[in-house]
């Protein structure tokens, strides 16, 4: 059993497997928590059964993933959520960009680190959270295979979905354009908090501004998506 | 006749949207509406029947009866359709 803080909110693991605090050691405080999470090796099981992972892991991988799974949903109560795509924060604003898997959030987030110096938040699954009126993104010990990202938070600037093309282009999205595509990258919740769930999205989708990046994989494409957005 | 449980309309970003809420939640299964399918939907949170739903579109919209009636008639067929009504 350790404390981690993510998004400013103290959480209890009680762990089964000695992978998820290895995972979390740069998140761990000595602090008493708001919640404590844990899983059952029945979840674990379900959850290995339903990876689409075709590589081994150990138990303690997917014992990780079911407890983030738990994290997410007990986040909502505190106007958390997970949102699947990469953070990187460049000139203290925080830029989202989601797709797919397999579409090049990395790649394309990695022409920002190399072009403009951008830092890493995280690679792979954020906690977005409404803080006193204005939506955050917040590191997490779950960053990717890449594993990209550190403890820190940034103001949320934007939101970007990739799709790759030829040419690079950049617009803004209408609410429903981004409503056809968004949840396909966010963790549905349980019953119990749907309401808050879907208050806290509707303000986040009224308050942040929404892009479609069209993009290759050459360094013109973090320039348009800079200057589309900044 | 009334939507099944679980389901819930809401206004997202000014727009509205069929959401299945819980364990059986499933983006794909996200449903965009306009206004007033979105009232009708509501309406049909508590039990009811297509005279009573008439009436209340009747009731809040200026629209002539023989339309509302062909649209609605579209709407419960498609619920139907989609196995979202009970």
């Amino acid at each position: 059993m350790f404390v981690i803080e993510i998004a400013n909110v103290n959480i209890g693991i009680d762990n089964k497997y000695p992978y998820l605090e290895k995972l979390c050691k740069d998140f761990i405080v000595e602090k008493d928590p708001l919640f404590t999470v844990s899983s059952t090796e029945d979840e674990i099981d379900e959850s290995i059964k339903n990876s689409k992972l075709l590589h081994t892991n150990s138990r303690g991988y997917y014992e990780s993933l079911c407890v983030y799974r738990k994290i997410a949903q007990e986040m909502v109560a505190y106007d958390g959520f997970l949102m699947h795509g990469a953070v990187i924060e460049k000139d203290g604003k925080g830029y989202l960009f989601t797709a797919p898997s397999g579409t090049g959030k990395t790649t394309h987030t990695k022409l920002w680190k190399e072009l403009y110096n951008a830092e890493y938040i995280n690679g792979d699954k954020p906690i977005i959270r409404l803080i006193d009126g204005e939506f955050y993104a917040c590191g997490t010990p779950w960053r990717g295979k890449e594993c990209f990202g550190k403890n820190a938070m940034v103001k949320l600037h934007a939101l970007c979905f990739i799709e790759r093309d030829v040419n690079n282009s950049i617009r803004k999205l209408s609410a429903r354009e981004v409503l056809l595509r968004v949840f396909n990258q966010l963790l549905l919740p349980n019953d119990d908090v749907s309401d808050n769930y879907y208050g806290l999205i509707d303000q986040l989708l009224s308050n942040i501004p929404c892009y479609l990046l069209r993009c290759n994989m050459d360094e013109e494409a973090a320039k348009v998506a800079y200057e589309g957005m900044k | 006749m009334k939507l099944k449980k679980g389901l819930i309309v809401r206004k997202i970003a000014n727009e509205y949207m069929l959401i299945r809420t819980g364990k059986n939640a499933n983006a794909k299964e996200m449903i965009m509406l306009n206004k007033v399918s979105a009232f009708i939907l509501s309406e049909m949170k508590k039990d009811t029947d297509k005279d009573k739903l008439l009436k209340a579109v009747l009731d809040k919209y200026e629209i002539d009866e023989a339309t509302a009636e062909k649209d609605l008639d579209k709407i419960i067929a498609q619920l139907n359709e989609l196995g979202l009504v009970e």
